[in-house]
């Protein structure tokens, strides 16, 4: 039996949860539609294919990789804390549309920032376990056909229990559900947006390896992760339970597009799921109804 | 009338400078050795050549080497005494692939650095803004990789010259190439898989090509064609209906990331037969890159450039000495090579053109071009008032795993002639 698609579709999705996690992350704390994320993802696809270590005898798991892969998550947190602190925080007050506007700047800027640093550089990053294959059912898989998923819902279920169980993120929820008056009862505003900015970058990071898995790091990173975008609003702005069945859906459109219709359809598909799903839900699939006025 | 006689004085001096000095004034088979005094470095007044390249961008790894080997060619000539005592200055402009850039940079060239010629460019499609830029300037433009139909026979643009090719062209030469590289293992011919990256040229270059490789060798059959969109980082979706479909050889003809992309979803997906790549696009660092993640068996190589790794040919070794003199930010690679190769047809054009050289008088020069490769394409590079493209020579290599370069497995080049070989006209 050919399981390939249902493979491929799993993969798809474990990437795109992970690329449209960090968007939800920043909206369900700040109310900020953070369209810097495709590019923060780059960068750490970047950072990655240059810091992770490299061997002659072919990418190893030893500790020194594991070390680099933590550094390089952290260093996200950092950068995340840092845009918060350095860009989002000063704009407190602003009006929504410019907040949104300044991410898209930035946006711009890391994208020009990676291309005067790196100037067009390209290549695979080296990733352990690049040829570990397995047979399920009859069907040829590889661990990084695995990997995607299983860190994505990782992720997901991580990050979905941090915000119900935790300290953090229960006052996370309640900064979404109501900043002012979470602020009067002695939530710290501006900790909970910096520790979501951290919380988002760290994840784009995770996503950047996923992505990696599966292709090289280049420029063009930035239109892949555009789709991420398209998931989290599929799935609902501020919605965690939403992205896995919208990561769900538009892996699945793509993959049965590509393979069965049109490949040129692919790259439009995932936008065209999210004009339908919008066109019928509005908030997108689990999103709370109230966010539509304000977007 | 003081001044004008300084001047006619230099004049004279510089004329018989230039004849003491000699110069082969394009007769056939001329030397690209332009050197006036080797050893001696070049003080005179610069002569300015503008090269729009993609210096930052996802092309980079294709057009940079260009400019990188133009550079080498120009720091050795510069420091061997220039064209008659004048050094050569390269001025590089990063246009990437973006049209709206080329336009700005072209113009500042022209008209701010006051450039005697352009040379390089990017993407095929970027570049007709351009070359309304230098039309409307005068200025002579010789293209690397990437060339366009206004350069070919019989009615070539006056101004447009190329050391690259058109996709169709590189087609019908590759309908002569393939039975050479593979009817030795397999004689009953097999199926032809093909990818290039989705753009408006990807019709000439996997459908026209499969079409007219079975029309000439009919066990030669077409494959499955995959077209990804250009902003694709997973080929795998694209790619399994390659791989289901069992090809019996696979040609990855794309801009870099996607070719080293498509090379290793193949693999992954468990396709172990042949993967050709075209080395104009994908050149040797990048096909390193695939090797290094899938290994290099059954990788071929199709190119009308020698390779980097033909070390015994003088004129490579020589670029690979000039790279470790000067330094490049790209390791050498047949780019480089066809940079090194431009800057020969600029520097032999120069000097033919003397003293009192000018953007016309620059033109007519080009026209008369024939040099001598020295062993960096199969033969002379030769344009005409009927043809600005010239001649290619195409051959291919297998990368040899316990040896770890390529090496040639066509040992003789395929002469494409743009008047005569086309096998279907152009699309305009």
């Amino acid at each position: 039996m050919d399981l390939t698609v249902f493979v491929d579709i799993a993969k798809l999705a474990g990437i795109y949860l992970g690329m449209a996690l960090g968007f939800v992350i920043v909206y369900r704390a700040s109310r900020v539609l953070n369209l810097a994320q495709p590019g923060l993802i780059m960068l750490g696809a970047f950072a990655t294919l240059t810091y992770l270590p490299k061997y002659d005898s072919g990418p190893r798991a030893t500790p020194a990789f594991w070390l680099t892969a933590l550094a390089l998550v952290a260093g996200g947190a950092v950068v995340g804390l840092v845009v918060y602190v350095a860009l989002v925080r000063p704009m407190a007050g602003e009006s929504r549309v410019s907040i949104v506007l300044m991410t898209l700047a930035v946006l711009f800027l890391l994208e020009a920032a990676v291309e005067v640093h790196w100037r067009g550089e390209r290549g695979f990053m080296s990733l352990p376990g690049n040829q570990v294959n397995y047979t399920i059912f009859g069907t040829h898989v590889r661990l990084f056909d695995l990997v995607p998923l299983v860190v994505g819902l990782a992720m997901w279920s991580g990050v979905a229990a941090f915000y119900k169980w935790s300290k953090a993120g229960i006052r996370i929820r309640a900064v979404a559900e109501s900043p002012a008056l979470a602020a009067r009862r002695g939530i710290n505003i501006d900790r909970i947006g910096a520790l979501s900015w951290a919380l988002a970058v760290a994840v784009a990071v995770v996503s950047a390896f996923t992505s990696g898995t599966q292709g090289p790091v280049s420029g063009l990173l930035v239109g892949s992760a555009l789709k991420g975008f398209t998931v989290a609003l599929v799935g609902g702005l501020d919605s965690i339970g939403g992205l896995l069945p919208a990561a769900l859906i538009v892996a699945a459109s793509e993959v049965i597009t590509v393979r069965w219709v049109d490949q040129q359809w692919g790259e439009a598909i995932p936008f065209v799921v999210l004009l339908v799903v919008l066109m019928i839900k509005p908030w997108g699939l689990a999103g709370t109804v109230e966010e539509l006025e304000r977007v | 009338m003081r001044s004008w006689r300084s001047w006619s004085a230099l004049l004279v001096v510089l004329a018989l400078f230039a004849g003491a000095c000699g110069g082969s004034g394009g007769s056939k088979g001329a030397s690209s050795d332009t050197t006036a005094a080797a050893g001696k470095k070049a003080t005179g007044e610069p002569i300015r050549v503008g090269w729009l390249t993609d210096a930052t961008s996802v092309t980079r790894g294709t057009y940079f080497p260009e400019y990188e080997g133009a550079k080498l060619f120009f720091s050795n000539l510069n420091d061997n005494g220039g064209i008659d005592g004048r050094p050569v200055e390269l001025l590089v402009e990063d246009m990437k692939i973006d049209p709206q850039l080329a336009v700005t940079a072209a113009t500042k060239l022209i008209k701010e650095r006051n450039v005697i010629m352009l040379a390089g460019g990017t993407i095929e499609g970027r570049l007709p803004p351009v070359f309304e830029v230098v039309r409307a300037n005068g200025v002579p433009f010789l293209t690397g990789h990437s060339a366009r139909p206004d350069m070919f026979p019989p009615k070539p643009d006056p101004l447009l010259f190329t050391a690259g090719n058109v996709f169709e062209a590189m087609s019908d030469a590759r309908v002569k190439l393939w039975p050479k590289v593979f009817d030795k293992d397999f004689p009953n011919g097999g199926t032809s898989a093909c990818y290039i990256h989705e753009a408006p040229a990807a019709f000439a270059v996997c459908n026209r090509w499969l079409d007219q490789q079975q029309k000439a060798t009919p066990q030669w059959k077409p494959g499955t064609i995959a077209k990804a969109p250009l902003q694709t980082t997973d080929f795998t979706n694209y790619i399994r209906p390659v791989v289901d479909s069992k090809p019996t050889v696979f040609f990855d003809i794309s801009i870099a990331s996607h070719a080293i992309g498509a090379a290793v979803s193949a693999r992954n997906l468990g396709y172990q037969g042949p993967i050709a790549f075209s080395m104009t696009a994908t050149p040797e660092t990048d096909i390193n890159e695939v090797i290094k993640q899938v290994g290099g068996q059954n990788i071929y190589a199709l190119s009308n450039v020698t390779s980097i790794d033909e070390t015994q040919v003088p004129e490579v070794k020589k670029v690979i000495d000039m790279a470790k003199k000067y330094g490049t930010e790209i390791a050498p690679n047949s780019g480089t090579l066809n940079g090194w190769m431009m800057a020969m047809i600029i520097a032999d054009s120069l000097k033919r053109c003397g003293a009192g050289c000018d953007r016309t008088k620059l033109r007519d020069a080009v026209e008369k071009t024939n040099i001598d490769t020295k062993g960096l394409t199969g033969g002379n590079i030769a344009y005409g008032p009927d043809d600005h493209v010239g001649k290619r020579y195409w051959t291919a290599y297998k990368y040899d795993t316990s040896k770890k370069t390529l090496v040639r497995v066509v040992k003789d080049w395929i002469t494409f002639d743009p008047k005569t070989d086309l096998l279907a006209p152009l699309a305009k």
